[in-house]
C-alpha cells in the first residue's frame, strides 16, 4: 500500500496469552519502520480485559515509536467491551477495512 | 462609593435636589455648631449647675444626633429595576433561583395567616420552585391544621397536580413490588423445587474457553437480545480469565473449572466453581479504585463484571471450593409487562438459588434494599411538591445548642429548607404576587464573557412596610414612610441598609457564610467557638437584635444590600397601643443590645458610612433621658422659678431661633414627600416614648432582661392608661403649673411674666408631642 499501511489480522480469542504474538507481530513491523498499522478483527471471536489491557501496551509501544494504530471489524462482543470500559475514545476504531482506506486516503 | 455593581436591568441614581439638600445641612451644621458655643461660653445659668449642665449635655446630644442623622442621608439614592421576567438579556426560566418564603408567627389569628400563606404561594413564579414555610412559635395545632389545608389544595392545581400523579403512581408499582418480594421470602424455606440448569466442566487453560463459548452459545435463547447475550459472554469471560490468571495460578492445568448456567425468563444467571483459596472479594472490591486511567494496562476485569452483574458474590464453600456467582436482568424479546414478569422471573431465580441459602437471602436483600430506596426517592419527591409547610418551634429547636437563637437563622441552619433565596414575612403581611419579580434582579449580575446571569454580593433587599388599615390620623404612629423612604435610600447609599425582618429577600449562601462562625460547631468540639456562641446566641434572644445583627454581619463580612422602594406588600396594623409599645421596646431594647455585643465601631470590615449608620440607631436610643429633661425643665420653672439658662434675653433668641428654624427647614427638605402629619406624629412618638427608651437602655446597660412582652401582657387587659403613667403625670404636672401661674397672675404676684409666657410655650409644645400617646392609649376604634 502506498502510504506503508501494514495489516495484521489476529484471530480467535484475544486474552492474555494469545496477544502475545500479536505483540510480538506489531513489534516487527515497528522495528520494520512501519508508521501506520491497522488491526483487522474480523477473525476475532472473543476478546476479554486481559486482551483489551494488551491492546493498550501495544498501542503505547505504537505511539511511542511515533506510529499509528487503528483497529477494525469489530464483533459486537468486542465493540461491547470497549464501549463499557470506554475505551472506544483511546482507539481509532473503524467499521471495516473499506471504512478505513475511505478515511486513510481521502 | 460601596454600591453594587448592578447589570444595566437596575438603574441606580441620587434622588433629585441632594444638591440643595447637602447645601442646607452643611449651612445647618455651621449654625448649630455657632449656636452650642455660644451656650457653653454665655448661655449656662452657673447658679443652677444641677439644671443647666444636663440640659446643656442633652442640646449637644440632639446636635450629634443630628449630625449623624443628616449625614447619614447624605446620598439618597433611588433604584429602578426591569422585573425578573423581563431582563434584558432575558434570565431563563429554566435556572430561575428556589425560593423559600419565611412567615413568621405567633398566635396570630390563624384567618389572617392563611390570607398571607395563600398570598405568598399565589406569588407570580415557577410553582415548582416556590415553597412557603410557616415558622410557628407557637406550636399551634390550628396553624399546624391550616397550613396542611393550604397544602393539600395548592397540591390539586393543576400544574402540581399531574406531577403528583405520575410520582404516585410510580411509587404504587414499586410498592407492589415490594410487598410480593415479602411474600417469596416468607414462602422461600418451605420451596424445595430446583430448576435445572446447565453445567459444563474443563482444565485450567485458556485456550479452553473456546469450549465455553461455544458451549454456551448452544444455550442462548430467542427471547434474549443480542446486547444481553454478549454482555452476558463477556462477564463469563471475565470470571473464566479470573480463575486461570489467579485462583488457579499456582495449581496444576488438569485442575477443574465447573461452570453452571441457568436461563431464566429474565434473568441470566451462571456460577464458576474454582479449586483456588479462599478470597474475601468484598474487601478487594472496597479497595478497588473507582476509576481507571485509560492507559491502563490492567484491572479493568472486576470494572467490567460491575458493570453488568445485578448481582455477584464470590462464595467459599468446604466441599466444593470457591463459587463466583453472577445474576444479569435482561429485558426479554417481545415481552411488553415488565411489572408482571417481575414477580414470575423472581420466583424463578428464587428457586433456582434455592440449594445455597446464604446467596438467596443476599440477593433478596439486595433487591429489597434497592426497592425500598425507590420508594423513598419517589416518597421525598412527593413530600417535596406540598408547597405550604408547618414548621414549629419543637422542630427547630431539636438541636439544643439553636434552641436560643433568632428563628430564620434556626430554620436555614436546621437543613429542613432549601432555597436559594429566602422572602421573609410577617404573619400579617401579604405579598404582592409580583414581589419576587421585582426583587430579584438585584442578586444577579449579567457576564458578557459567559453570556449568563451570575450571583453577585447582594446579599438581601428590603422593601418598604406598608400598613392597610391604618385608622384616621394614624394615633399609633404606624406609617413609616419617613424611615421606609428618605431614612432607609439614606442608608442604601451608604452601604447599610437596614433588614428589619419582613418584605425582604436574603440570599442563603450569604446568610451561612455570614452565620455559620456562629453554628459552626455541631459536634460541640471547640468549646471556645461553643461559649462564644451561647454568649451570642443568648444575646440574640430578642428577634430585633437578630434582624440587626445579620444585616450588621452581612455588611461586615463585605455582602452588599438594596433598598428597593415599591410597596410590595401590604400589612396589618394591630392597631392597639401595647403591641405599639412592645413593638418599640423590642426595637430599643434589641439594638441597644446589639450595640453592647457588637460595637460598630470596633466592628471589623464596615466602611465608616456604615458604621455611622448603625451607631446612629443605636445612639438614637439614649435619646429618652434627654427628652425628660426638656420636658422638665419648664416644670421646674413653674414651681421653683430656676431656670437652666442664664436668660431668655434677645441674645438667646438670637442665637437659638436660627438653629432651630434652620434645623426644621433641614428636615422638611430631607424627608420632602413624606405627609406632613406622617412627620409629626413620627417626631411625636420619637418624644412622647421616652420612658420606653429610658426602660430599654436602663434595663440593658444593668444586665437584666427585659420582659416587657409579660408586663404589657399583663396590663393588656385592662386600662390602656395605666402604660402612659409617666406621661400622663406629666401633662397634668404642666396643667397644674398654668393654673399656679394663672392664679399668681390674678392675685398679682408673678414676677417675670414674659419668662412664663416662653416656658408656658416651651410646655404647650411638650404637652403637643405627649398628648400623641395620651390620644392612643384612649382610642377605640370606630364602630361601623
Amino acid at each position: 500500500m502506498s502510504k506503508g499501511v501494514k495489516i495484521v489480522k489476529p484471530s480467535g480469542i484475544l486474552d492474555g496469552m494469545t496477544s502475545g504474538n500479536l505483540r510480538n507481530e506489531v513489534e516487527s513491523l515497528l522495528a520494520s519502520g512501519t508508521k501506520h498499522i491497522l488491526l483487522d478483527f474480523a477473525q476475532v471471536t472473543f476478546m476479554n480485559s486481559s486482551g483489551l489491557g494488551a491492546l493498550v501496551a501495544i498501542l503505547k509501544k505504537v505511539r511511542s515509536n511515533g506510529a499509528d494504530l487503528y483497529i477494525c471489524s469489530l464483533n459486537q462482543q468486542v465493540k461491547m467491551i470497549f464501549s463499557l470500559t470506554k475505551m472506544d475514545s483511546v482507539f481509532m476504531i473503524c467499521e471495516n477495512q473499506a471504512a478505513f482506506n475511505k478515511k486513510f486516503y481521502s | 462609593m460601596n454600591e453594587p455593581k448592578f447589570s444595566s436591568n437596575i438603574i441606580t441614581s441620587l434622588k433629585p435636589n441632594t444638591i440643595i439638600f447637602r447645601y442646607l445641612i452643611i449651612v445647618n451644621l455651621i449654625i448649630g455648631a455657632w449656636y452650642l458655643q455660644w451656650r457653653i461660653n454665655h448661655g449656662i445659668n452657673w447658679s443652677a449647675l444641677w439644671l443647666a449642665i444636663p440640659l446643656l449635655i442633652g442640646e449637644i446630644y440632639v446636635y450629634l444626633g443630628g449630625l449623624m442623622f443628616f449625614t447619614g442621608m447624605w446620598r439618597p439614592i433611588i433604584r429602578k429595576v426591569k422585573s425578573f421576567n423581563q431582563m434584558s438579556p432575558p434570565f431563563p426560566e429554566q435556572v430561575w433561583p428556589v425560593i423559600d418564603v419565611f412567615i413568621t408567627c405567633e398566635n396570630e389569628p390563624v384567618e389572617m395567616l392563611e390570607k398571607t400563606a395563600q398570598a405568598a404561594l399565589n406569588i407570580d413564579y415557577p410553582q415548582t420552585k416556590l415553597f412557603v414555610y410557616l415558622l410557628d412559635e407557637g406550636n399551634s395545632p390550628e396553624i399546624k391544621k391550616m397550613a396542611e389545608k393550604i397544602g393539600r389544595i395548592d397540591l390539586q392545581s393543576y400544574q402540581i397536580k399531574a406531577e403528583y400523579n405520575r410520582l404516585n403512581y410510580h411509587r404504587n408499582q414499586l410498592e407492589k413490588r415490594l410487598k410480593e418480594l415479602d411474600i417469596y421470602l416468607a414462602e422461600l424455606e418451605s420451596n424445595q423445587q430446583f430448576l435445572p440448569n446447565f453445567s459444563l466442566e474443563v482444565e485450567t487453560k485458556s485456550e479452553e474457553f473456546n469450549q465455553v463459548l461455544t458451549w454456551v452459545d448452544t444455550l442462548r435463547q430467542p427471547t434474549i437480545n443480542e446486547d444481553d447475550w454478549c454482555k452476558f459472554k463477556l462477564a463469563l469471560g471475565e470470571g473464566f480469565d479470573n480463575v486461570i490468571k489467579y485462583g488457579h495460578r499456582y495449581l496444576s492445568q488438569k485442575t477443574p473449572i465447573k461452570i453452571e448456567v441457568n436461563i431464566l425468563s429474565d434473568y441470566l444467571v451462571f456460577r464458576i466453581w474454582d479449586q483456588g483459596d479462599e478470597f474475601d472479594l468484598e474487601k478487594y472490591l472496597a479497595k478497588m479504585p473507582t476509576q481507571i486511567d485509560e492507559m491502563a494496562e490492567g484491572g479493568r476485569g472486576f470494572f467490567i463484571f460491575q458493570e453488568i452483574a445485578d448481582y455477584f458474590s464470590y462464595t467459599h464453600y468446604q466441599k466444593q471450593g470457591n463459587c463466583l456467582l453472577m445474576i444479569q436482568k435482561y429485558r426479554p424479546i417481545g415481552e411488553s409487562n415488565y411489572a408482571l414478569s417481575y414477580c414470575q422471573s423472581l420466583r424463578e431465580t428464587l428457586l433456582l438459588l434455592n440449594s445455597d441459602y446464604r446467596n438467596i437471602q443476599d440477593y433478596l436483600l439486595v433487591e429489597k434494599a434497592k426497592l425500598e430506596a425507590q420508594i423513598a426517592e419517589q416518597e421525598f419527591k412527593l413530600t417535596n411538591l406540598i408547597r405550604c409547610r408547618y414548621l414549629p418551634r419543637e422542630n427547630f429547636s431539636r438541636k439544643p445548642h439553636l434552641v436560643q437563637t433568632g428563628t430564620v437563622n434556626q430554620v436555614i441552619f436546621s437543613g429542613e429548607t432549601l432555597g436559594d433565596f429566602i422572602l421573609t414575612l410577617d404573619a400579617d403581611h401579604i405579598p404582592k404576587s409580583e414581589i419576587l419579580q421585582r426583587i430579584l434582579p438585584y442578586f444577579y449580575q449579567y457576564n458578557l464573557n459567559t453570556g449568563n446571569y451570575e450571583p453577585n454580593r447582594v446579599a438581601f433587599v428590603q422593601t418598604p412596610q406598608v400598613f392597610k388599615n391604618i385608622p384616621q390620623g394614624d394615633p399609633f404612629g404606624q406609617q413609616a414612610h419617613l424611615f421606609y423612604g428618605p431614612i432607609q435610600q439614606g442608608k442604601d447609599g451608604l452601604g447599610a441598609t437596614f433588614y428589619t425582618g419582613t418584605n425582604a429577600v436574603l440570599r442563603r449562601e450569604a446568610l451561612i457564610t455570614v452565620c455559620s462562625p456562629y453554628f459552626l460547631d455541631q459536634d460541640h468540639k471547640n468549646e471556645a467557638i461553643l461559649d462564644e456562641f451561647n454568649l451570642v446566641s443568648n444575646m440574640s434572644s430578642n428577634p430585633i437584635t437578630e434582624k440587626l445583627n445579620i444585616a450588621m454581619r452581612l455588611h461586615s463580612a463585605g455582602w452588599k444590600s438594596a433598598y428597593h422602594h415599591e410597596e410590595l406588600s401590604l400589612g396589618l396594623a394591630a392597631n392597639n397601643l401595647s403591641s405599639t409599645l412592645r413593638e418599640k421596646l423590642h426595637w430599643a431594647d434589641g439594638t441597644i443590645q446589639v450595640w453592647q455585643r457588637e460595637n460598630p465601631w470596633v466592628k471589623s470590615g464596615l466602611n465608616f458610612g456604615q458604621q455611622l449608620q448603625y451607631f446612629q440607631t443605636m445612639y438614637s436610643y439614649f435619646s429618652g433621658f434627654f427628652v425628660f429633661i426638656f420636658i422638665i425643665c419648664p416644670l421646674i420653672f413653674f414651681f421653683t422659678g430656676v431656670i437652666p439658662v442664664q436668660s431668655y434675653n434677645a441674645d438667646f433668641a438670637i442665637h437659638f431661633i436660627p438653629a432651630f428654624l434652620l434645623n426644621r427647614l433641614t428636615f422638611i427638605v430631607a424627608t420632602w414627600g413624606v405627609p406632613a402629619g406622617e412627620l409629626w406624629r413620627s417626631e411625636q412618638y420619637a418624644i412622647a416614648l421616652f420612658p420606653v427608651n429610658i426602660q430599654a437602655v436602663w434595663t440593658v446597660l444593668t444586665g437584666k432582661t427585659i420582659n416587657a412582652e409579660l408586663s404589657i401582657k399583663q396590663i393588656e387587659s385592662g386600662n390602656y392608661l395605666s402604660l402612659v403613667w409617666v406621661q400622663l403625670s406629666l401633662i397634668i404636672l404642666t396643667i397644674a403649673g398654668f393654673i399656679l401661674g394663672i392664679y399668681r397672675w390674678l392675685s398679682g404676684n408673678l414676677e417675670q411674666p414674659e419668662l412664663y409666657l416662653i416656658n408656658a410655650g416651651w410646655s404647650m409644645y411638650n404637652m403637643s408631642l405627649l398628648l400623641v400617646i395620651i390620644r392612643a392609649a384612649i382610642w377605640q376604634p370606630k364602630s361601623n
